[in-house]
């Protein structure tokens, strides 16, 4: 009796077959022989050692063990199990093999998902293999391999494809006509099997052909086609052999040496500042102003070559440009009005003009040779109607524009004003042939004076030399009338600089007296003040005489296109606005007014609202005013001053625009009469500072040491700030000569201190000094002496750039965006402040970073309305909402600020009895924390006046700063500050020798010990030069007091605290704002205080 | 309505109009073959197409030349830009205030989408839901709602564009009711003579208001006929045939069913049964259009159009035509 499995052809013989191998895994090995009937899918697997034990085991398992009755061409089956049908086929198959897995037939797979990797086997002659291929390739499939096979004399291509592609699986499935037959891998072995269909053995069968280092593949229909594991599979690319039918062409190199003519032009090209200009000798003599404005330093900058043409006499002026140092060329070309010329990159004598480029870019050697440039010094290129011309300049005879210049000297007033009318007599009588008249002159009726002087003389200031002595003019007596003229002026400018002067005919009467004298500036300060002060409606003629001189101050022409041009202009220089203004309020109050004019006026809008313009905020008030009441328009004069009040609210108003000269001079030096002249007196700050160089001299500075360097290029510095270069000079020059003998750290930060005192000499922005600080470092290479140079540097007020650290900390972006968006909207600043305030999240720093920057947004606005709405969101929630008392404290010096601008003394008074609170408060928060709220806090009362509120605020804080310590003496500086503002001098004596002793005691750790010497210092700056005298005495005899132990002082390099020491101790003597004292603040705010009153009335009654 | 019977003898006259008249609209476009034959598929079968590229791309161009070309009156059209402030009064017409006196809700529709027979909605995915539930409902149902009550719109064609495919759930619905999406490219780095001569030329006819394209060769009668047409013949075959048999070789119904096999499980484009069976009356639309019998391989290429969202659009319509033989887009 033979005995069999029956399959059924279903993924059901997959449990029933692995139920076998375990049963009778001897069996799994053995030859075995597979039944298969034609139409059938069941078939029968029998093997010669399933005997009926077996078949019983099987049967006991649930498999369908059959009794197999073979007759001559078909079988019998009768089944083990009573529930399974017995099955007669007449015809059978047999079909041996060697195992069990290699006798049964793939079933199907009931997916057809995707698979890991498929093999394509197909005839290497039949249509698919082509079409295979080229889809493959059509679908970007270069990863696909391909290997030959060799099956019954027949070459089979097999294509190994990972990630096979659904549409080729399916298409062999169902295009068994193109000869391709898809098999998927099983698991990770060699055994293929038809798409389509699983092996129920396929773990045995593969782990089979491993072990023979054999792969197969299985057809559905259970046969198997092995190969030798592995093959040795190639590229697709290897598989084909690439066609293109395109008709072929070939060029050959050809011998020749064609050249085409190019003519060079002259294009736009990058904006420059020019560095040349050729002037006529009227030009020339029109340098005359500019000449005025610089100093000897600038001045030193230009040569002169005189030359002679075709077209005459021609100056060739020069700007020789040193690196960080800001530019004068602006300042030649809006003078003259001609063209200026730039050296182009990579020819250093070939000259452009500025802002135009050779085009096309030619090679160095071919633009030489073309242009002559080895032939000549110099090679300009100019151009005019007629095209570009080549200016060639062969041999260059130059000479400092100050050997063209005479100086005459004095410190006096009173000797400058005479000088300067004498040398109207003196002039006269000088006779000059005239060059044709300048271009630059004609809209100017003053200079229409033929009789120029070929040289041109200016006064300049000196110091300590007898007056007399220096002027080398004969000074004649001056008319009566002039002089009893400058009489009455002077008195009128005490007047007027005391302050708090609202009557407008007394500013008039100044203008007027000042007109005559020739003083134009002044004189047009004090005519805008008197259109301020005289009343709502503006007086045509004061207008009128205002516009005149404005007309002789600017440049531009005087007609309507004139203005026009000024109008539309992005940047008006501080004279053409001033113009401009001016001729505005008088064709407004004129009544004037045409298309062309409405345009002007509707331009000049919003020219004069921008809080950046370059003139006093009076002016620009009159005008946006002038030109909304001519239109009745309420909300545009909202928003201008909105406008205004926001530049106000940011930037106060400045000396420069908002002040005549003659006040400052009169604050400066007047003050409270003698006492106040010395206390402000740059000479005697010069004497100061004269006493305590020669005090270092003879005890710091010794030869070759550093600190003897140091000191000399601090003081230097100092000198340099009171107008004394010489003297500047004379100090640095040895440290110039001895440079190369110090370390190289300390060469570096010698060359700093040096580009710094140019830079201030120069008045040089800060991105120049940035600059200057970036060349000088990018020289430093070694990285160890680069360390040493930036220790320093980062901690010296001199040297130190704005470091990407001093930027504030990050806000989550949320935040970020709701904070810049309300900055954008300023109607939301209230409610986004209370959001903030409400969202639990945030941490105390950002409550703190939202609450500055809404309240300064909210003062950009310049509307009162906003910033109080914003300051009362802060304040309602301040305290309970921070609670780390360091940003407590920022948080309320900024809403002291916006209270202080607002005016309110309550909300200031509330908001000082915060910082008391604070300061009372038993987790005190540092004093640095503290003092970002009593800076604040001092300069609102001093704005606001509020003298009992001042004296309590202080008083309350003075305990605090007694509890000692090296922050109680940074504290008791700023106090002393503050009682010296509150005019109480003895206190603030008491409080400023404490802090200064228990500095110069030495008890304090180091870094505490110049902090607090720094704060002493930097306090001292307001007191009289007399009352620093003796403290500055005080701290340079015990310099080596500042203490440290940083590496640098252990090799010896520097001292870092000594060096800052020496130079807070020079910016104590020799301040850098000298003229920005306490008076003249004051005037600023009062004078600030009457501004918002005329906006606030002015705007209410329209 | 047409019987069978009627139009039997001058449905090949109207197939010619028809291709004829989308020959001549190719000359008033720069590389634009490939839209209009879409487009004129689309109008013979009534289904909607959406054009998808960036501005400037000639989509609204295109729709309006191919509307004006088939010579409709002016309430047959309706042309509108969505925004997500636009109110369902502005597609489907105001209330009517009388009517709401007398407690109805009843738009009055004229010259608005309900009355349109053909639409063209730019920026169709800008909308906001309240007009986007409206559009679902006349896209597939044709229908809009009138006092509560379901009243059929009379449109048959609508167009659509829009600029990018929003990736948003709630939009889903509304993409899937275009089965064909079309990615309108610029031309200006292949074809920058041609189209500054067509620009002008399009600049002049503007200006002296001259629509040389409006010839009429086909009228929209003749796109009605034709998908009439193809409706009756659909159905004419008896139990036990379907169209398929007829109509589709089984050669290239297996491709057919291989390429959409082979986008959804490898490219994961999603199609739904409904587009399925929509793809199925297209393909046999623009065969019978195209060639005038059985569907043939290159009629499969309308499966490049099926993609979805944004970023499947050139993928599905490269592997599209690599799979079917046909090269890179055109």
């Amino acid at each position: 009796m033979i005995y069999g499995l029956r399959l059924s052809g279903r993924v059901e013989d997959i449990a029933a077959l692995r139920a076998l191998s375990e049963v009778a895994p001897a069996l799994v090995t053995a030859p075995w022989t597979e039944l298969h009937a034609a139409g059938h899918r069941e078939s029968v697997v029998t093997v010669h050692g399933l005997d009926l034990a077996a078949a019983q085991q099987l049967r006991a398992r649930g498999l369908d063990v059959v009794r197999i009755a073979r007759n001559a061409t078909g079988c019998h089956l009768a089944p083990f199990q009573k529930d399974r049908a017995a099955a007669t086929w007449p015809a059978v198959c047999e079909r041996h093999a060697p195992s069990l897995p290699e006798v049964v037939r793939p079933v199907r797979s009931p997916s057809r998902g995707a698979h890991e990797e498929a093999c394509f086997l197909v005839p290497v002659e039949a249509p698919g293999a082509h079409a295979t291929l080229e889809r493959l390739l059509a679908l970007g499939r270069d990863d696909v391999t391909v290997a030959e096979l060799l099956l019954d004399g027949e070459r089979l291509l097999a294509v190994f494809a990972p990630r096979p592609p659904m549409y080729l699986l399916l298409r062999a499935f169902e295009e068994p006509g193109e000869g391709v037959r898809g098999y998927v891998r099983l698991g990770d072995g060699d055994l293929w099997v038809a798409y389509g269909y699983t092996h129920p053995l396929g773990g045995p069968a593969a782990a089979a052909l491993k072990r023979a280092s054999q792969l197969a593949f299985v057809t559905a229909d259970g046969t198997w086609l092995r190969a030798p594991a592995p093959l040795a599979p190639r590229s697709i690319y290897d598989a084909i052999v690439p066609e293109f039918h395109a008709a072929h062409t070939a060029l050959a190199p050809a011998p020749g040496e064609t050249r085409f003519k190019v003519r060079l032009r002259l294009a736009l090209g990058p904006p420059g500042d020019p560095e040349l200009w050729f002037l006529d000798p009227a030009q020339f003599l029109a340098l005359e102003p500019l000449l005025d404005s610089l100093s000897s330093e600038e001045l030193s900058r230009f040569t002169v070559a005189r030359m002679t043409g075709p077209e005459g006499t021609v100056y060739l002026l020069q700007e020789i440009v040193r690196p960080g140092q800001s530019r004068l060329a602006t300042r030649v070309s809006d003078l003259l009005g001609v063209p200026g010329y730039l050296r182009t990159p990579g020819a250093d004598n070939l000259y452009l003009p500025a802002g135009r480029r050779l085009l096309p870019v030619m090679r160095r050697d071919e633009l030489r040779a073309l242009l002559g440039l080895d032939r000549a010094r110099l090679v300009v290129l100019t151009e005019d109607a007629d095209g570009p011309r080549v200016v060639t300049v062969p041999t260059l005879d130059e000479a400092p524009l100050s050997r063209w210049v005479d100086y005459a000297a004095t410190d006096r007033r009173v000797e400058l004003d005479r000088l300067a009318e004498e040398s109207v007599f003196e002039f006269l009588p000088v006779q000059v042939a005239r060059a044709p008249k300048p271009v630059t002159e004609k809209d100017r009726p003053e200079r229409e004076d033929p009789a120029r002087p070929p040289r041109i003389e200016r006064p300049r200031p000196a110091l300590s030399a007898p007056v007399e002595e220096e002027i080398p003019v004969e000074i004649e007596e001056e008319p009566d009338d002039l002089v009893a003229l400058r009489e009455l002026v002077r008195s009128q400018e005490k007047s007027l600089a005391a302050g708090g002067v609202v009557d407008g005919s007394l500013w008039r009467s100044t203008a007027e007296g000042k007109a005559r004298l020739g003083d134009l500036e002044e004189s047009c300060a004090c005519f805008e003040a008197a259109l301020f002060h005289g009343g709502d409606a503006l007086d045509l003629g004061t207008v009128s005489m205002l516009a005149s001189l404005r007309a002789r101050q600017s440049s531009a022409p005087g007609t309507l296109e004139g203005m026009v041009d000024l109008a539309v202009q992005s940047r008006l220089t501080p004279t053409d606005a001033a113009y401009l203004g001016a001729r505005v309020l008088e064709k407004v109050l004129r009544g004037e007014t045409d298309s062309v004019l409405e345009g002007v006026y509707q331009s000049c809008d919003r020219v004069f609202s921008a809080p950046e313009l370059p003139v006093s905020r009076r002016l620009a008030w009159l005008v946006v005013l002038s030109l909304h009441r001519r239109t009745g328009d309420r909300l545009g004069l909202t928003r201008a001053r909105e406008r205004l009040l926001g530049g106000l609210n940011d930037r106060g108003l400045l000396e420069t625009y908002d002040m005549p000269r003659f006040v400052r001079y009169a604050l400066a030096l007047d003050g409270d009469g003698a006492a106040g002249a010395e206390a402000r007196s740059r000479v005697d700050q010069s004497r100061l500072l004269e006493e305590l160089w020669e005090r270092a001299l003879s005890k710091h500075v010794q030869s070759l040491s550093p600190k003897g360097s140091y000191a000399r290029l601090c003081f230097a510095l100092g000198f340099l700030r009171l107008g004394q270069p010489a003297r500047s000079r004379d100090l640095v020059e040895p440290v110039e000569a001895e440079l190369a003998v110090h370390e190289a750290p300390n060469q570096v930060l010698y060359r700093l201190y040096l580009s710094r005192m140019a830079h201030v000499a120069t008045q040089g922005t800060e991105e120049a000094w940035v600059k200057e600080v970036e060349s000088t470092l990018a020289q430093v290479k070694q990285a160890r002496v680069k360390d040493r140079v930036e220790w320093l540097r980062k901690r010296s007020a001199w040297l130190r750039t704005p470091a990407p650290e001093d930027a504030p900390p990050g806000l989550r972006p949320g935040l970020e965006r709701a904070l810049a968006a309300a900055e954008e909207q300023p109607s939301t600043l209230g409610g986004v402040l209370v959001q903030t305030l409400d969202n639990r999240d945030l941490f105390d720093f950002e409550v703190t970073l939202a609450i500055e920057r809404l309240l300064r947004a909210a003062l950009r606005s310049g509307s009162d309305e906003r910033i109080a709405e914003v300051l009362q969101a802060a304040r309602a929630r301040l305290t309970t909402r921070i609670t780390i008392l360091g940003h407590r404290a920022r948080a309320i010096g900024a809403c002291i600020r916006a209270a202080a601008t607002l005016g309110d003394a309550s909300a200031v008074d509330g908001l000082l009895d915060d910082v008391v609170l604070l300061a009372s408060a038993p987790d005190l928060p540092s004093v640095r924390d503290l003092l970002a709220a009593v800076g604040p806090g001092l300069t609102a009362l001093r704005r606001l006046g509020i003298v009992s509120s001042a004296r309590r605020f202080l008083e309350a804080l003075v305990p605090i700063a007694s509890k000692g310590g090296r922050e109680g003496a940074r504290l008791r500086a700023a106090l002393a500050d503050g009682f010296l503002q509150l005019r109480e001098p003895e206190r603030a004596d008491e409080l400023l020798d404490t802090a200064l002793d228990e500095t110069l005691r030495g008890n304090l750790d180091h870094v505490g010990r110049y902090e607090a010497g720094a704060a002493v210092l930097g306090a001292l700056q307001r007191w009289a030069v007399t009352a620093r005298a003796p403290r500055a005495h005080r701290v340079l005899d015990q310099l080596d007091v500042f203490k440290d132990t940083f590496t640098a002082s252990q090799h010896n390099l520097y001292e870092t605290h000594k060096v800052l020491i020496l130079e807070r101790l020079v910016d104590a003597v020799a301040d850098e704002t000298m003229f920005q004292g306490t008076r003249v603040q004051g005037y600023l705010d009062a004078e600030e205080q009457s501004l918002r009153r005329r906006i606030l009335a002015d705007w209410r009654s329209l | 309505m047409w019987t069978l019977k009627e139009l039997e003898p001058e449905i090949d006259a109207i197939r010619g109009r028809i291709n004829q008249h989308r020959r001549e609209l190719r000359e008033y476009f720069v590389k634009r073959d490939e839209e209009l034959d879409l487009a004129t598929v689309c109008a013979c079968a009534q289904e909607p197409l959406l054009f998808v590229g960036p501005p400037g791309t000639a989509k609204s161009d295109l729709v309006v030349k191919f509307v004006e070309s088939l010579g409709l009156g002016q309430d047959d059209y309706f042309e509108y830009m969505l925004t997500k402030f636009t109110e369902p009064s502005e597609i489907l017409g105001p209330i009517d205030i009388d009517l709401l006196k007398q407690g109805r809700f009843v738009r009055r529709t004229r010259g608005k989408l309900p009355e349109a027979r053909v639409a063209f909605l730019d920026e169709i995915f800008k909308s906001n839901s309240a007009i986007l539930n409206t559009l679902l409902t006349i896209v597939n149902e044709r229908k809009y709602y009138q006092d509560g009550e379901p009243t059929p719109v009379a449109l048959k064609l609508l167009f659509a564009a829009t600029n990018d495919i929003p990736e948003q759930s709630e939009l889903d619905a509304l993409a899937d009711r275009f089965i064909l999406k079309i990615e309108t490219k610029p031309v200006k780095d292949t074809h920058f003579d041609e189209l500054i001569d067509a620009g002008v030329m399009n600049e002049v006819y503007r200006a002296t208001e001259q629509k040389p394209w409006a010839r009429a060769t086909a009228s929209f009668e003749d796109f009605l006929k034709f998908k009439r047409y193809l409706d009756l013949v659909l159905g004419a075959r008896g139990a036990g045939s379907s169209d398929r048999e007829g109509w589709f070789p089984k050669a290239v119904f297996a491709e057919f069913r291989r390429v959409v096999r082979s986008l959804e499980t490898e490219d994961k484009v999603f199609v739904s049964d409904r587009k399925l069976v929509k793809l199925y009356r297209l393909l046999r639309t623009r065969a019978f259009l195209f060639h005038g019998g059985r569907v043939e391989t290159q009629d499969l290429q309308l499966l490049a159009y099926v993609g979805n969202r944004r970023h499947e659009l050139p993928v599905v319509s490269e592997k599209v035509r690599a799979l079917l033989g046909l090269g890179g887009s055109a």
